[in-house]
């Protein structure tokens, strides 16, 4: 996790910021991990002990890339988020996709109707290009 | 003058590059990949489907079927005899006139085959609409009970095919494994 914003697309695992001054968590980048539970139950620990501290939290996701198994990680953390929220916390999550990304729209879509919870869907209309990972490093 | 032996792996790796010539193939990699080698593996891919010129709603199908194949190579792929062979699977990406093919394989055990292709039968079997609501059912079930199945890719891949089934074979290759092959398709002209 980084304390600064940064896109590590080399990487097969997104590049998470969490400022806590603004009450932001953003996932960026591609989310290709085999085994992604060891991330996200990290990020699950990390959120549920601010949020016992802290009403409100914003999630962001930027995703260019994730596999099934890290989409799974993620409705699961969202489970989470969700269950804080009927508790008392002010949770909103918002979901980048790019315009012609219609995977990662209806990613979106399928976890609105599974989870209870804001979740604000956004068009990126001036998107990275494809293949620039060296140009960003 | 080479050994029979010598000759033999000349002769089939002569075979399958012009096999790979024949096919169109961008991409191919076989043997054992770990996350490093698949990074390199999808960006390679992206590279040639830019030179291609191809629209980024359609690299981006590629990719994700690629990214699930990957994926599926990874967690169920047999290694038989780690000393005689680190071939773990393969995966390759095609260039047809109209689709681009990303062919999967990967040794396994017999016993799980007929139960693999039924399910992706049943999956092909469904319509859009089906599919989503299938694909929502399972992923809310495996968030509660998580595991390396390979299902919810499967889904997703049939989600994407854009009205081109799955196609899955089963070849054996000894008593008790087999390799098994998917094919997934990705039209050139993305309409949805």
């Amino acid at each position: 996790m980084r304390s600064e914003n940064s896109a590590i697309r080399q990487s097969h695992v997104p590049a998470i910021v969490f400022d806590s001054n603004q009450a932001l968590l953003t996932f960026s980048g591609r989310c290709i991990p085999s085994d992604p539970e060891w991330l996200f139950n990290s990020i699950e620990s990390l959120v549920t002990g601010y949020l016992i501290e802290n009403p409100i939290l914003k999630c962001q996701f930027n995703l260019e890339y994730f596999n099934s198994v890290s989409s799974r990680s993620i409705v699961k953390l969202l489970k989470v988020l969700e269950t804080h929220n009927k508790q008392g916390a002010t949770v909103s999550i918002i979901w980048y996709y790019e315009m012609d990304d219609d995977d990662s729209l209806d990613f979106a879509k399928d976890m609105k109707d599974l989870i209870d919870i804001s979740i604000e869907l956004v068009p990126l209309l001036s998107p990275l290009p494809l293949g620039s990972a060296q140009a960003t490093q | 003058m080479g050994s029979v032996k010598e000759i033999s792996i000349i002769k089939g790796s002569t075979r399958i590059a012009m096999e790979l010539f024949e096919t169109r193939t961008l991409v191919y990699f076989g043997g054992c990949s770990n996350k490093d080698l698949h990074i390199q593996i999808l960006e390679s891919t992206e590279r040639q489907l830019l030179t291609l010129k191809e629209s980024k709603r359609v690299i981006r199908r590629v990719i994700n079927v690629m990214i699930e194949c990957l994926s599926n190579i990874s967690h169920h792929g047999v290694i038989p005899d780690p000393n005689l062979s680190f071939f773990k699977g393969s995966v390759s990406v095609s260039s047809l006139p109209d689709h681009y093919v990303i062919v999967a394989c990967n040794l396994m055990s017999s016993d799980d085959i007929p139960s693999l292709l039924r399910y992706i039968a049943s999956i092909n079997a469904m319509n859009k609409e089906e599919l989503t609501c299938f694909y929502k059912r399972k992923l809310g079930s495996d968030v509660c009970n998580p595991g390396p199945g390979a299902g919810l890719g499967l889904i997703e891949m049939a989600r994407r095919r854009s009205g081109l089934d799955l196609k899955a074979t089963e070849n054996r290759f000894t008593s008790n494994l087999s390799l098994f092959t998917l094919e997934v398709s990705v039209p050139k002209n993305l309409n949805t």
